[in-house]
């Protein structure tokens, strides 16, 4: 593996001035790589990935895309920087056909030619070819899944951030989620992704970080990680789920 | 495993079935019934008089619904109730007034205001609606603070130019007869008009690159920021394109009425709010169509009641609509997952 | 018992003493008595604003100048406000006149704007309001005899309407109404109805509309659908300018079959009116008796001054803030209430008459408290126990090339 795409340090952050949600998260992500976040609800998993793409502003560390710094730009700069962020909730355009998601999502990359990414979508996610006149709304929850993933593709970023990619699916859902996380990373995607399915996640990613209180709790391989007791005692509910 | 493949499909094609249910019919079912009002209106008052105030009708939405356009995109882009969207009509046909005085030809005093009172909306924005987003303001701050702009807006166009009765000048007496119909040339064009700018800002949102980037910010702000589209200007475009659109409603409405005093926007805004709300919120052919159901039903209440109760029944029949179709008549349920 | 006669003695004597230094005040003290103008400088009758203004201006001219020929110390300041054609805004806009110090109102032209003023301020400070109002409903509200109208009601305009309609169309046709559905038009539109049908008359159709509107088309379309003889129309110049289009766009109106009430009287159709609209109409207005030597000096004066055109009701106003003057010097006082006590003093039927051509005289004689008869220049005032006039001279007019050219005057109970 080459160098470091994303380098997060001492990153503080919160939603109001008095409280801080993030106490100095420190994460790297190396190209190619899959990187999980874990931790119990209400840890700051969520708020770190909105910190990244700057839809929650840092108060102080530093957010660095492979050397540059990033923290405190605008989300649309920071996502023509290449980072790719699906958010865990209200994360398509319900108002706006399929395709539309997608020509939306390819707004920080105009250069890139229409046809073309729409095709390697499809390609990606069949499902969405059938779709594509049909409302986001109207969607299932895993066909939603698939396009919010596709939106965030469309322009070829660096690193996809993922929140909660498999939350509210149904089991067999959930397999071909994992497994397209897998086939999106191996078409030299780097993903950096938050988990509430832990020990799935864990292990089929290269390393992983447990956070708590905002704070980094554990890190390490994926797999090792996953079947580490203290991290199991810990965050059992988490893990087991 | 088969269970849940086939709830999944059955949920799924229920999905499509119900929104096809929602976004199909609601037009075409309100069309039929419009259809069916007016031939029985045609057996009951025969056809020159039915027909009449069928036109009467059109043009009497045509007004509102053009009026309404530009405050539907305001409110459906922006989620802004702007209360001074009356007085910017207003300000679009004083400042026509203003430059005709200053020495320009009608047309491109018209024109000229059409582009001043998008200036001044974009001014708001800077000046009012931008600070008041970044301090956080509620929507009940944001809609007290609109009100204080027509306000001010009114009583700057009262200050220079006075309140009594103005007009532009132009023929509001010549008429076109079609048949033993009759509909007054400045009202076809007020007609036309409105019908070309819905069917514009209708194309623009639909097909051209800003306005899907327009649609995608009113569904769903924060991911259209992290789409990476530029939000600020969004919202830059949205305000030129009301105060355009603002303008050349006033400057029209001032022109086929023929007479006006800076009140006329106050008076015409709740009409315009009804419009966009029986049209469903952010659609401009919702502005327009739901001005013209408001105006038909106005007009052909004539023919059953004395003219004094026209007002009434507009706004019993639009409750009664909403309460049949509260998202409007093209308004969309977001569904929640 | 001895206590109590002690009492009423001073009591006695304390009066007395108050009424000789009262009447010494008269004498001495100069009259500087201010008269509040409620104008219509905008809103749907601001056509009206403007005569109303230079005609109670006029009166403090000639007021002042009468006063200084008869020697007698008193002063006439006029005091003025837009009452919008709204009664909250003429309610505060009386508020500020009444703290400026007005004695009298001249009156709104609207009986919303007048019951508002009556009964928000006017009634209980004694203050007479002289509303140029012509509602029936002005006549039966409580007013404490504060209320003094120089204009006939539209029981008599509507007798005035059918006697015009009569002499330029023909008894026994059958007429349209298109009436502004306000106090105005109700009350014009039914006693019209109820006159012109004692007549022989039939109505061939009554519409009301709401100002509120945009457009009248369909309204417009219904009073000609009926073909009528003649249209009676009552309404304001704001919406006149709408309707009027409307009607005109029909392609079957016929402008000099329009009979218009006196709101729409103006001695030059305004700009945002379709000429087409009232070329050739006819209509009413309360008038003067022309040919008076009182109505040529007025005429004269009114010339003279510059400024608008002479309208209808002009004279009426005059008159009122003349009237309001006199009673002011006949009571000694610029209190309210004094003054509306002599108004009736000041209108004497038998008492010794004055023009304006005479008022030094009147003003020299009504300072010392002798009664008189003030002619107007639009007529003797007889004013019943409600406040209403009976004097009933209505103007007919027409409107030709734009402009108002009066053809008859009618006289009407
Ligand atoms: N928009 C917001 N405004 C204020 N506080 C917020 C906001 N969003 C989240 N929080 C708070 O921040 C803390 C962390 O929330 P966050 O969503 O990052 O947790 P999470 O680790 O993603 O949890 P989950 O596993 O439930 O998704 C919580 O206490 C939450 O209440
Ligand atoms: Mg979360």
């Amino acid at each position: 593996m080459s160098g470091q795409v994303l380098t997060v340090a001492g990153l503080v952050a919160g939603y109001v001035p008095q409280v801080d949600i993030l106490n100095g998260v420190a994460i790297t992500v190396a190209k190619d790589e899959i990187v999980t976040v874990v931790g119990p609800n209400g840890a700051g998993k969520s708020t770190l990935l909105k910190a990244l793409v700057g839809l929650v502003t840092p108060k102080s560390g530093r957010i660095a895309l492979e050397d540059k710094d990033i923290a405190g730009l605008a989300p649309s700069t920071i996502v023509r920087q290449g980072l790719g962020y699906v958010p865990q909730r209200e994360n398509v355009f319900e108002t706006m056909p399929v395709e539309e998601n997608l020509e939306i999502g390819l707004k920080p990359r105009r250069d890139l030619p229409l046809r073309l990414r729409l095709e390697a979508m499809y390609a990606l996610f069949p499902r969405l070819r059938e779709r594509r006149r049909q409302m986001a709304g109207s969607l299932s929850g895993g066909e939603r899944q698939m396009l919010a993933m596709a939106r965030a593709l469309m322009p070829q970023p660096k690193v996809l951030l993922l929140d909660e990619p498999t939350a509210g699916l149904a089991p067999r859902f959930v397999d071909l989620m994992f497994e397209q996380v897998a086939t999106i990373n191996r078409s030299g995607v780097t993903i950096l992704m938050v988990e509430q399915n832990a020990t799935r996640a864990l292990a089929m990613s290269h390393r992983g970080y447990v956070l708590d209180l905002g704070r980094n709790a554990y890190e390490g391989e994926g797999p090792a990680l996953a079947r580490d007791p203290k991290v199991a005692d810990l965050y059992l509910g988490g893990l087991h789920g | 495993m088969t269970d849940t493949t086939q709830t999944e499909r059955t949920e799924a094609r229920a999905s499509v079935l119900s929104s096809a249910l929602a976004a199909l019919p609601r037009p075409a079912l309100l069309l039929a019934v419009l259809i069916v009002l007016l031939c029985a209106l045609v057996i009951a008052f025969g056809p020159v008089r039915a027909l009449q105030a069928t036109v009467n009708g059109f043009v009497a939405g045509s007004y509102t619904g053009l009026g309404a356009i530009g405050l539907t995109l305001v409110l459906g882009v922006l989620k802004l109730v702007n209360f001074a969207h009356g007085d910017l009509l207003v300000t679009g046909a004083y400042f026509t007034i203003l430059f005709a005085w200053l020495g320009l030809p009608l047309p491109l005093a018209m024109l000229t205001a059409m582009l001043a009172t998008a200036a001044l909306a974009l001014a708001t924005e800077k000046i009012i609606w931008q600070p008041l987003r970044l301090a956080k303001a509620g929507s009940l701050q944001l809609f007290l603070s609109a009100i204080g702009l027509g306000l001010v807006l009114r009583f700057t166009v009262q200050f220079f130019a006075g309140s009594q009765v103005r007009t532009l000048g132009a023929n509001v007496v010549t008429s076109i007869a079609i048949g033993p119909l009759r509909l007054g040339t400045l009202q076809a064009l007020a007609l036309v008009v409105g019908i070309s700018a819905m069917v514009i800002v209708g194309l623009v949102l639909r097909f051209t690159s800003i306005g899907k980037e327009m649609r995608a910010f009113a569904d769903n702000r924060a991911l259209a920021e992290v789409s990476g589209i530029d939000t600020q200007h969004i919202i830059n475009v949205t305000w030129i394109a009301s105060g355009f659109l603002a303008a050349l409603s006033g400057i029209l409405y001032a022109t086929a009425i023929g007479s006006f005093n800076p009140n006329f926007g106050i008076t015409l805004l709740l009409s315009l709010f009804a419009a966009t709300v029986l049209g469903g919120i952010g659609n401009p052919y919702g502005a327009l169509v739901g001005g013209l159901v408001i105006g038909l039903s106005q007009e052909w209440s004539t023919l059953l009641f004395n003219a004094r109760w026209k007002p009434a029944v507009g706004f019993a029949l639009l409750i009664l609509m909403l309460m049949f179709m509260p998202q409007g008549i093209f308004g969309r349920a977001k569904r929640r997952s | 018992m001895s206590c109590k006669i002690g009492r009423l003695a001073a009591w006695a004597a304390v009066s007395a003493l108050a009424i000789v230094a009262s009447a010494q005040g008269a004498g001495a003290e100069p009259l500087d008595l201010k008269i509040g103008a409620l104008l219509e400088s905008t809103g749907p009758l601001s056509e009206l604003g403007p005569p109303a203004e230079k005609a109670i201006n006029l009166s403090a001219t000639v007021a002042n100048k009468a006063a200084k020929d008869a020697g007698v110390e008193a002063k006439v300041t006029i005091v003025s406000a837009d009452s919008q054609g709204d009664p909250q805004a003429a309610l505060s806009a009386t508020r500020t006149l009444v703290d400026k110090g007005a004695s009298c109102i001249m009156g709104p032209s609207t009986t919303p704007e007048s019951i508002s003023v009556l009964n928000g301020i006017t009634m209980q400070r004694k203050i007479t309001l002289w509303p140029l109002a012509s509602s029936t409903r002005l006549r039966t509200v409580k007013d404490d005899g504060t209320i003094y109208r120089p204009v006939p009601a539209d029981d008599l305009q509507s007798k005035a309407l059918v006697k015009a309609i009569e002499n330029h169309v023909g008894k026994g046709k059958a007429v349209a109404i298109i009436f502004r559905n306000e106090p105005y038009g109700d009350a014009l539109s039914k006693s019209f109805t109820t006159d012109w049908q004692a007549e022989g008359g039939t109505i061939s159709s009554t519409i009301s509309f709401d100002p509120q509107q945009e457009s009248f088309d369909s309204e417009a379309g219904q009073a000609v659908d009926t073909n009528p003889d003649a249209y009676v129309v009552i309404d304001y110049p704001e919406t006149y300018a709408k309707l009027g289009a409307a009607l005109v766009r029909t392609g079957k109106f016929d402008a000099k079959k329009v009979f218009v009430a006196d709101a729409l009287s103006f001695a030059k159709v305004p700009d945002n009116i379709p000429p087409e609209a009232l070329e050739g109409a006819y209509g009413v207005a309360g008038g003067s008796p022309t040919g008076t030597d009182a109505f040529k000096a007025f005429n004269k004066l009114w010339d003279e001054a510059g400024g608008v055109a002479n309208a209808s009701y002009t004279a009426n106003s005059f008159d009122a803030a003349i009237l309001c003057f006199l009673s002011a010097v006949e009571a000694g006082s610029t209190e309210p209430g004094a003054i509306r006590d002599k108004i009736r003093s000041v209108t004497k039927d038998g008492a010794p008459q004055f023009t304006i051509e005479t008022l030094a005289d009147a003003v020299k004689t009504a300072a010392t408290g002798k009664e008189i008869d003030y002619v107007g220049v639009s007529g003797a005032f007889r004013f019943k126990d409600n406040g209403d006039p009976s004097s009933s001279l209505y103007d007919v007019f027409q409107y030709q090339g734009g402009k108002q050219v009066k053809i008859e005057q009618v006289n009407v109970k």
